[in-house]
């Protein structure tokens, strides 16, 4: 890398961490000099000891550990169930017909709605909150996987045909790459809806996992632990997204570029 | 391979709207390695026409014989190339050039020698690693020409090509495609509203009429090959170009008398 390069990535990131830097600054000045009343934000180092005493003391690993596990278990056989049954659906129409009404009746269902049933359902365990993480995660990417297989570009389609390709092999080598940036998009929705719903349900029951240990944090109101977890829970999220984009960038190497004139 | 198509009729039907009659009766013979030109006014199904020759659609009536043989008999390999050249955003222009050979199960290493001899051929070479949206129109149509020769067709199908090209790109493509031509046998139809482009290129130019597309007239082009650009300032081809226009012309308004 060049040092001029290397200089514009720096100024980049700069760029990227000022707000961030900003309103970690503004949150000290809040609690030291305004005086604002610690139940509504704690101040910035009350947090830092909190994640100091938890860090050591192993309890944030294990709640971190528990809900990265249920969601990463429900996000990935969601997805994949959601990928796989579009495909079939996206392909053939008829049977998409027979599946139609149900999918976007179920759909429209918000998941954490469904939590109280599938807690009585399953009981207190990993069970049910992975079937409402995984359920998430199979609708948000059936719906785009449905949509992305059936609307490729004909054109495409008709080149292939043209060169002799059989219907199995329009399937495999133009319908499903051309159908990956739609995939690829629920991929994200997905990942984004799994922690909700996950925290969600964690909340409602069981005894671990970061949604237990934000509403022990409300119940005792303790509310530095409650910032703690709230800050835990986004460093995941945005490492979930980035997860999903950077596979995207990876897999999908020709979505960027320049044009080059002649 | 020579083309025999008789009576050739398609009619679409419209969703409870009766019927749309899109070509009528269609008959011309195309011999081998001939180089066609089908001019005429938009709408008049010069695109259903190559793309039944292609096997992409069927047609309603009428019979496509090749070499003597029914066309699905007959095995016969078209290629198409068309106007918004159809390659594949995720391939790179290597791999669209393979792409046929790969589907026929062509090894690795020959496919490569294929697609380097193609690519060359359009004057590609080192472009392979690039994805198509990263080149010019031009450079993507003749990624998609390399493509369809890269199959070894009988035939050469091309839809209206260069219509998305600007003047001068246009030139270097035609040139470019009567060099890749000229004393292959390949047989071609190329699709076009260009006049000037038609006459350039083609042995023989077939103007349609509209609603339903039939044949008009059929113009012969006796310029000595090979051409140059120069050639488009002679006599001959002016006037065959101004009889072109007539005939043009004329298809339209009977387009016209039919629609109202």
């Amino acid at each position: 890398m060049s040092a001029s390069r290397l200089g514009r990535r720096l100024a980049a990131l700069a760029r990227k961490l000022a707000l961030p830097a900003a309103v970690l600054v503004l949150w000290s000045f809040a609690t030291d000099f305004w005086k604002i009343h610690p139940i509504i934000l704690p101040a910035l180092d009350q947090v830092l000891e909190d994640f100091g005493t938890y860090g050591l003391n192993g309890v944030l690993a294990a709640q971190s550990a528990a809900s990265l596990r249920r969601c990463l278990l429900g996000f990935v056989l969601g997805s994949a169930g959601g990928i796989g049954l579009g495909i079939v659906l996206g392909w053939y129409n008829t049977l998409h017909d027979y599946f139609d009404v149900a999918i976007n009746f179920l759909r429209s269902i918000p998941k954490t709605a469904l939590a109280p049933l599938f807690l009585v359902w399953f009981g207190f365990g990993d069970l049910p909150k992975v079937l409402l993480v995984g359920l998430a995660s199979f609708f948000y990417t059936l719906i785009t996987t449905i949509e992305g297989v059936s609307n490729v570009d004909a054109l495409l389609i008709k080149s292939a045909r043209s060169m002799g390709a059989s219907s199995r092999q329009i399937l495999t080598t133009v319908v499903l790459p051309a159908a990956m940036p739609a995939m690829h998009a629920g991929l994200r929705l997905a990942a984004a809806t799994s922690l909700v719903v996950l925290v969600t349900a964690e909340m409602l029951s069981g005894n671990d996992g970061l949604g237990y240990l934000l509403e022990q944090a409300r119940g005792g109101l303790n509310m530095s632990t409650m910032y703690m977890a709230l800050i835990v829970l986004g460093v995941i999220g945005f490492s979930l997204d980035w997860c999903v984009r950077y596979c995207g960038r990876k897999l999908m190497p020709w979505r960027k570029g320049k044009t080059i004139s002649t | 391979m020579e083309l025999e198509i008789a009576g050739l009729s398609k009619t679409f039907a419209m969703n409870g709207r009766g019927a749309v009659s899109v070509l009528d009766n269609i008959s011309m013979d195309i011999a081998h390695g001939e180089f066609l030109s089908i001019i005429g006014p938009s709408g008049c199904g010069k695109t259903t026409f190559i793309e039944i020759i292609a096997g992409l659609q069927q047609q309603t009536a009428g019979t496509i014989r090749v070499d003597g043989r029914p066309r699905s008999e007959s095995g016969c390999n078209c290629a198409i190339v068309f106007q918004q050249y159809g390659l594949f955003p995720w391939l790179t222009v290597r791999r669209n050039v393979e792409y046929g050979l790969k589907i026929r199960g062509m090894r690795r290493r020959r496919r490569r020698e294929v697609s380097d001899t193609f690519l060359r051929m359009v004057h590609l070479d080192g472009y392979e690693d690039y994805y198509p949206h990263e080149l010019s129109g031009g450079m993507q149509q003749r990624v998609a020409l390399a493509r369809s020769l890269a199959n070894s067709p009988d035939i050469l199908l091309l839809d209206e090509p260069f219509a998305a090209l600007d003047a001068f790109t246009k030139e270097s493509c035609q040139q470019e495609l009567l060099g890749l031509w000229h004393g292959t046998g390949l047989t071609v139809v190329f699709v076009t509203h260009d006049v000037t482009e038609a006459v350039y290129l083609s042995d023989r130019i077939v103007v349609f009429a509209g609603k339903p597309g039939r044949v008009l007239d059929t113009i012969p082009v006796d310029i000595a090959r090979p051409r140059s650009m120069d050639v488009r300032l002679s006599d001959p081809f002016r006037d065959i170009e101004r009889r072109a226009r007539a005939v043009l012309a004329q298809a339209r308004t009977c387009g016209e008398a039919q629609a109202t």
